[in-house]
């Protein structure tokens, strides 16, 4: 029965990964109202960047991660700056269209320095596979698990227990009000951007280990975590992970049990179902229309 | 400029030189164009219906239909797989429409729950799924490696060289054009921008709001679907590859760069994004960072208010050009309202709460027709949640309201507001890019309704409700004084202009129960003026007014009968003479060191010193 054990790992893998991008999702939507196309173009960027200052530079994983994340925190500022301050809240889903030309932008980038050949990626502690629970899973990728829920908690409590997640909860129920309260709706936002954008950056040598760098894998991931992100409920933490270790495991059994073709539709499903019988969420809140 | 006036060109008439234009890129085969030119045209033709799609649903219904593509690539597969099997062109573009239509469809569902970003994601997933589709089945589609051995168009069982197939393409693209044209230009244009604009506005005029999104979707997707037919002949092979990602930001990237909210626009940025990468040799290296920036930068300029409202006011200047205004601007105007049916409303012991928070307790009152019902109250007394619930905006977790005996559908506003009760907004919400008398036009969109097909053939049928929906915009204008300004955009309105404005659309709509929220706050003395005579006006055709309001003189000067709420109780109720001398009112409006004093007195006497 190990077959069976194997996949529902390899699922709760597959969410984790959702589960981490989905995290910069909440960030930004709780401060800036916007839905940030680019997050998963980013993580992309950071296997690349683990390639290339961990294969062809040889540097050790933690500098890797700190030069990924300075650099994420960076794309994060200019993604901000240029494509979301200008938009966010003006209509026509202006967020959706610059994030996606943001995503574009990444992508095209990383296919004129690193090509669209499939890159390598150091192993973070080791590639030994082991049995767990009566699966088979590398070291890795279970620790790619804890990160993803470990992360996942973090940013959650920071939102609860801490002043400055507190100011960008305020602000997501009401960004005039907050403002009025004298909290730096601005800065929020720029700092929650570029919290996000480390986040991305600083996973990639982990994320890389089960991904490798590929440069076309952006679009279905940012789909992918979208749709653990609406099954949780948009802006709920403990949605997030519930949603990210449902969709993975459901994922995987399709493909494992039904074929590789059907994993998409299925899912594309789900996200009918959802969308059509709880469209808030498992924890999002149902608001009443105010005039 | 004067001389094409002088042969009857204008602005309205405009779309005849857009038929001249379009004669001679049909005809370009015989007119020298080298087949390598023709080629590129289809391309442009193909891509620029697919734009044409999405500018309907996003740039005037606001929903940003990403899925365009996997539309796209359906009506592909559907033709490529019909003419394989012996059918004709025309069926097999027929079925990819039908076909197309149906998937709109589909990716319209989640915006019946959801709104927002979401529905532009989950038709997103659309794209995603396209190699995974293609592969389970590989009979039909040829899988991934694609769909070889396509026959040549054959069109009502004659095969069509190169020449008479790039005509049907060109074809298709102006008649779909001059369809949208025809569309976008009526009153189904109009809702679609309220929708946009505002969901709320939209109910309150009765617009059915997931209806609409549906038909935005659907509509949208038509254009898509022929796209995808007629593409599988330009090259006689189609691959999942044709269908990527990349390809579908072309379309987003084509409808920002020719502008989402027109008709031509979409031949524009479709010409743009296909000429672009022939001109440039080393450009497929760097496409997607040059095509990101175009939606970075588009995005940007899309939402920038300013170059909107200047954009709006030159698309103005075109469509005005040469036509004379039908309004005559020196005309003193008197505020003559047609006579309304007489119905009177009855509010029966509402109660609501907002999570602990009792708004209102058990409130009944009675609003008769041929009267004006005045609601007062400080702050956070009621008032405006009590309108909200007579509108059909919140539902009530007690009691009940009838109009003329008959229950109201609580919590569902558009099915209110065709029961005959319309109402304004404390914020006056007008939609941007539309003329003062579209603006109110719209308001008959439901009451006096035309068909989508009649006006995209502009039937007889839809000129007689156009012709009827000018007459009674034009009255409405009047009586609120605003017919030297039809023409003008509504948003450039002042705010005194915009709350008339309001007040015109909600009668426009034929309601005789007209809800007024705080409609005179922001007023300067003339305005206020004009407001209370056509208050008068429409009281004394027969219409039945609630008026919500702070202004207590105001109240008492034209109210018939005032209730008085506080803290979501009722405390009195009585005629303008009986409320100023009610104590309780005074206390609550003035604390209870005043409670013994005049109410009216004292007002004037703060107002004075103030």
């Amino acid at each position: 029965m190990t077959i069976v054990e194997t996949a529902l790992l390899t699922g709760l893998v597959l969410g984790s990964i959702y589960i981490l991008v989905g995290v910069g999702y909440n960030i930004v939507l709780i401060t800036s109202g916007a839905f940030n196309f680019a997050q998963a173009a980013k993580v992309m960027l950071a296997t690349f960047l683990a390639y290339q200052f961990g294969v062809v530079a040889e540097l050790p994983t933690p500098l890797v991660m700190v030069f990924g994340a300075l650099i994420g925190a960076a794309v994060g500022l200019a993604t901000e700056l240029v494509a979301i301050r200008p938009v966010a809240g003006k209509g026509l889903h202006g967020e959706l269209v610059t994030t996606v030309g943001v995503s574009t932008i990444i992508t095209g980038i990383v296919v004129t320095i690193w090509g669209t050949n499939v890159r390598p990626v150091n192993a973070f502690v080791s590639a030994e596979v082991i049995t767990v629970l009566g699966g088979r899973i590398t070291v890795d990728a279970l620790i790619l698990v804890i990160v993803a829920v470990v992360v996942c908690a973090s940013v959650w409590a920071w939102s609860r227990f801490t002043l400055s997640g507190l100011a960008a909860l305020a602000i997501s129920e009401d960004r005039v009000a907050a403002t009025l309260r004298g909290i730096n709706v601005n800065r929020l936002s720029i700092l929650a951007m570029a919290g996000a954008g480390a986040i991305a950056g600083a996973i990639g040598p982990i994320v890389g280990t089960q991904t490798l760098a590929v440069s076309t894998i952006g679009a279905v991931v940012t789909l992918k975590a979208f749709l653990v992100l609406i099954v949780g409920g948009m802006g709920s933490f403990p949605g997030l992970l519930v949603g990210g270790l449902v969709i993975g495991p459901i994922e995987s059994l399709t493909v494992r049990y039904f074929g590789s073709e059907f994993s998409t539709p299925v899912l594309f499903a789900v996200l009918l179902i959802v969308l059509l019988v709880k469209p808030e969420g498992l924890f999002g809140q149902k608001i009443e229309r105010t005039v | 400029m004067k001389v094409l006036n002088r042969v009857g060109l204008n602005g309205r008439r405009l779309w005849i030189v857009a038929l001249l234009a379009a004669g001679i890129l049909i005809l370009a085969p015989w007119l020298g164009a080298r087949p390598g030119d023709l080629r590129l045209w289809m391309l442009v033709a193909i891509l620029a219906l697919s734009v044409s799609g999405l500018n309907l649903a996003w740039g005037y219904g606001g929903e940003l239909a990403i899925g365009q593509l996997a539309v796209y690539a359906l009506g592909a597969y559907v033709t490529g797989f019909m003419v394989t099997q012996g059918y004709d062109l025309s069926i097999a573009l027929l079925v990819s429409a039908l076909a197309a239509a149906g998937l709109g469809l589909l990716t319209s569902l989640p915006a019946l729950r959801v709104s927002g970003w979401g529905v532009a994601m989950a038709s997103f997933f659309l794209i995603i799924m396209i190699p995974q589709i293609v592969k389970l089945f590989p009979e039909q589609t040829g899988g991934a490696v694609g769909l070889i051995g396509i026959p040549g168009p054959v069109l009502f069982g004659i095969e069509l060289n190169d020449n008479q197939f790039y005509v049907v393409v060109m074809v298709c693209m102006v008649l779909w054009l001059a369809l949208m044209r025809n569309l976008v230009t009526s009153r189904h244009g109009s809702a679609l921008r309220v929708m946009r604009e505002s969901p709320v506005l939209a109910s309150s005029l009765g617009l059915n709001v997931r209806r609409l999104k549906i038909t935005a979707y659907t509509l949208g997707a038509i254009p898509a679907g022929v796209a995808g037919s007629l593409f599988v002949f330009v090259d006689r092979f189609i691959a999942p590859d044709y269908f990527t990602f990349a390809a579908a930001i072309l379309i987003i990237a084509a409808a920002v760069l020719g502008g989402a909210e027109t008709v031509y626009g979409a031949v524009v940025g479709a010409a743009i994004i296909t000429v672009l990468p022939q001109q440039f040799g080393a450009f497929d290296h760097y496409a997607e960072i040059v095509f990101g920036g175009f939606l970075v930068i588009g995005g940007v300029l899309l939402t920038n208010t300013r170059l909107k409202n200047s954009v709006d006011a030159l698309k103005l200047r075109i469509r005005h050009w040469g036509t004379k205004p039908a309004g005559d601007r020196d005309v003193v105007e008197q505020a003559d309202v047609p006579d309304l049916p007489r119905r009177s409303i009855v509010v029966d012991s509402i109660s609501k709460s907002f999570g602990g928070n009792r708004a209102l307790n058990g409130v009944s009152l009675e609003a008769k027709p041929g009267e004006i019902t005045a609601l007062i109250g400080a702050n956070g007394s009621g008032k405006t949640t009590l309108l909200n619930i007579v509108s059909g905006f919140y539902r009530a977790d007690e009691g009940e309201i009838r109009l003329d005996g008959e229950p109201l559908p609580l919590g569902r506003a558009a099915k209110t507001a065709r029961k005959g009760v319309a109402r304004t907004f404390q914020t006056p919400i007008v939609p941007s890019s539309m003329t003062v008398e579209e603006a109110v036009e719209v308001g008959r969109y439901v009451h006096d309704y035309s068909g989508i097909l009649p006006s995209m053939l502009r039937l007889p049928a839809y000129r007689a409700v156009e012709r009827r929906g000018i007459s009674a915009a034009m009255t409405w204008l009047a009586a609120t004084g605003l017919r030297g300004q039809a023409r003008a955009l509504a948003r450039s309105l002042s705010l005194g202009d915009r709350r008339m404005l309001e007040v015109a659309r909600a009668l426009a709509t034929g309601s005789s129960v007209l809800l007024l929220d705080e409609v005179a706050s922001g007023l300067d003395p003339a305005d206020l003026e004009r407001l209370r005579t056509l208050l008068f006006a429409v009281r004394d055709a027969g219409g039945t007014v609630i008026l919500v309001e702070h202004n207590f003189r105001l109240v008492c000067d034209i109210a018939d009968s005032i209730y008085v709420l506080e803290r979501g109780e009722l405390i009195a109720h009585g005629d303008p003479a009986m409320i100023q001398q009610d104590k309780a009112v005074a206390r609550s409006y003035l604390g209870e060191e005043f409670s013994h004093a005049d109410l009216a007195t004292t007002v004037s006497a703060f107002e004075e010193s103030s």
